[in-house]
């Protein structure tokens, strides 16, 4: 590798990044690119809500009653001004859906990330110490996996109002749901990774490692995490998908976050009410939102899965 | 003449192989205990290749992970050097760690998959603060590399990358990199090519010589300890039954089971010899037989073996743990 370091110093971080391998697999599946792309613009779309979207559907003075349940605007009853049509209270779906995804962007990203890293340090050191560490770790696991996650979300969002005292609903409201979230997801990486932990600290470099006292914390980090990391991140990419929903289960039964600043699940569970009635668009627009978020986020995952196991490069 | 580098006491290793405990209370079970490795003394001289040879199941494997510290012993004692290796802490076990290596059975499983050869044979190096500067460090690996026969630009790929027998080399490299003295060598050639035995074998010798290396070499092939051992000694059923020198031997075998496992050779040559199979199986380490183990399987075996443990005799060419054997 110092081989070519005069010419690494060289050359800039693109030119770097342009002439890696995963650059080159990434440039090589057209499916990737599409995945990438459609991340890409929900990602960028939600960070610049506020400039983009052409009402703020938060701001409830400029809500009129008057608007509520148009259609989209290429229909003969619909209004230019919202493009998507309006929800039950009057506020334009396709804002609404802008600043929805951020929500629920936001919540999916960080509780997905809580519980992982909750899950992936416990499943390790379960697999790697065994024994009685791993009896509690896996115990504890199994009690956990036996509460749904709306138990748990209405336990710690009953004990913080007890707490808080209700008064920052709005603001506990995010927090809330992102460690229940997690707290409900973090089996799976646990058991996942304990599991893979278990098979490769048997194999001979993890003894190679031991042989010459590295310590168990160091060898846990180097060797057996980068070998176990595999499954996690496909889990990693299903999980988003899945708590963006538990989001919205929460949301809808008031747990979650409050009506006043919808997210996209919040949308689609009004929406569903007026299915029935004709108003489409209120449930279908953030649902094609969502859907084309999960399916673009988990092909950029099946994707990363193979780009990063250095066997199929 | 005697110059001894490792001396191994009494060294015993029990394994707890019962269900788990509420089974046990529901079905009343007794515990079930397995005696791998059962009262084994050797002593290992300084540059020499002892090999330890036995069916799967006899305790080579076991013996060779309690010596380098990856299991620890029920019982016996183990001295590096003069120094108990059960007792010292901190510094000076970390300065013995750094005088043994081991050679892994499998080189799919030893090298780390993520990591790049470099790293890989820099991390005793790294781990014992060996070279002064990252490029001091470089400059070494590629000086392994090279010592075992690759190319010095081979550091930057991945092990998989690489042929059983190459990996087999970096696996070697690696257990170079902290100018150890002694090698436990586990079966290093078991998973490779016939072909490329020979390769990583002589190989193996030639670096024994240049740097004076000591091995314990395990291997149940017969034909592959001729060829390196200086000294062998038989396990069978976790228990040293001869040891003898490797010339010694193989010209007069004097325990039974070292016998039958001498005329189970296949017969290159072609000389005409019978070759017998052995009888029987190696019995169940849980319930072993009364007596000398061996003697359902002995050929030679009375009434008193079935009785009475023979312990190891000493003469001018070895030991040998057995009643009947003469030594010819």
């Amino acid at each position: 590798m110092s081989m070519n370091k005069e010419t690494d110093e060289k050359m800039s971080v693109i030119a770097r990044v342009l002439d890696s391998d995963i650059w080159y697999s990434f440039t090589r599946s057209k499916v990737t690119m599409v995945a990438a792309l459609v991340t890409f613009l929900i990602f960028a779309s939600a960070l610049f809500a506020p400039i983009i979207s052409p009402h703020d559907p938060f701001d409830l003075a400029s809500l009129s009653l008057m608007d509520s349940l148009l259609p989209p605007a290429w229909n003969a009853e619909g209004d230019p001004n919202y493009l998507l049509g309006t929800d039950d209270q009057g506020r334009d779906v396709l804002s609404t859906i802008l600043y929805g995804s951020r929500i629920s962007l936001a919540v999916g990203l960080v509780s997905v990330a809580f519980a992982a890293v909750l899950g992936i340090t416990l499943g390790l050191v379960a697999g790697y110490m065994g024994g009685r560490v791993d009896a509690i770790i896996m115990r504890v696991a199994d009690v956990q996996l036996s509460f749904p996650a709306i138990l748990i979300a209405l336990l710690i969002d009953g004990t913080v109002n007890a707490l808080v005292g209700g008064m920052d609903r709005e603001r506990s409201a995010f927090t809330v749901l992102v460690i229940s979230i997690g707290l409900s997801f973090w089996v799976q990486y646990a058991r996942t990774v304990r599991s893979s932990t278990l098979v490769e600290r048997n194999k001979e470099y993890v003894q190679a490692a031991r042989l010459i006292g590295l310590h168990p914390f160091l060898i846990m980090l180097r060797h057996v995490l980068p070998n176990v990391m595999g499954p996690v991140l496909v889990i990693a990419t299903i999980n988003l998908a899945l708590a963006v929903i538990t989001e919205a289960t929460l949301s809808f039964l008031g747990v979650g976050i409050p009506g006043t600043q919808p997210s996209l699940g919040t949308m689609i569970r009004t929406g569903n009410d007026f299915l029935f009635s004709g108003e489409w668009w209120i449930t279908f627009f953030p649902g094609a939102m969502l859907a084309a978020l999960v399916l673009a986020v988990n092909l950029l995952g099946d994707w990363l899965r193979d780009a990063l196991n250095p066997k199929l490069r | 003449m005697k110059d001894t580098l490792v001396n191994v006491e009494n060294l015993t290793r029990i394994f707890d192989v019962s269900k788990p405990w509420l089974n046990r209370v529901i079905e009343r079970e007794e515990k079930k205990l397995l005696l791998a490795v059962n009262g084994v003394s050797l002593e290992i001289r300084r540059g020499e290749t002892f090999a330890l040879v036995g069916e799967s199941g006899s305790g080579k494997s076991t013996i060779a992970k309690m010596i380098v510290g990856l299991l620890s012993a029920s019982q016996g004692k183990i001295d590096f050097d003069g120094i108990d290796l059960f007792q010292p802490g901190g510094a000076e076990m970390r300065a013995l760690r750094q005088r043994y290596q081991m050679i892994f059975q499998d080189p799919f499983a030893s090298l780390n998959p993520r990591w790049r050869v470099n790293k890989i044979i820099a991390e005793p190096l790294r781990k014992f603060d060996m070279e002064s500067s990252e490029s001091a460090r470089h400059k070494r690996v590629e000086e392994l590399l090279e010592l075992v026969g690759m190319s010095a630009k081979d550091g930057v790929k991945f092990p998989h990358e690489f042929s059983g027998g190459q990996r087999q080399r970096i696996a070697i490299a690696r257990a170079l990199s902290s100018n150890p003295e002694f090698i436990v060598c586990d079966e290093p050639t078991s998973a490779l090519d016939v072909s490329v035995q020979a390769q990583i074998l002589n190989l193996m010798r030639d670096l024994q010589d240049e740097l004076g290396l000591t091995y314990l070499f395990i291997s149940h092939d017969l034909s592959v300890v001729r060829h390196m051992a200086n000294r062998i000694g038989v396990l069978y059923l976790g228990r040293l039954v001869e040891v003898a020198d490797g010339k010694e031997l193989f010209r007069n075998p004097r325990h039974p089971y070292t016998k039958m496992l001498l005329n189970a050779i296949p017969d290159l040559d072609m000389t005409g010899r019978e070759v017998a199979r052995p009888d029987g199986e190696i019995p169940n380490p849980i319930n072993p037989p009364s007596g000398c183990t061996f003697h359902p399987r002995c050929p030679i075996a009375t009434e008193y073996c079935k009785r009475e443990i023979p312990s190891a005799r000493n003469s001018e060419a070895g030991s040998v743990a057995c009643f009947e054997a003469t030594g010819d």
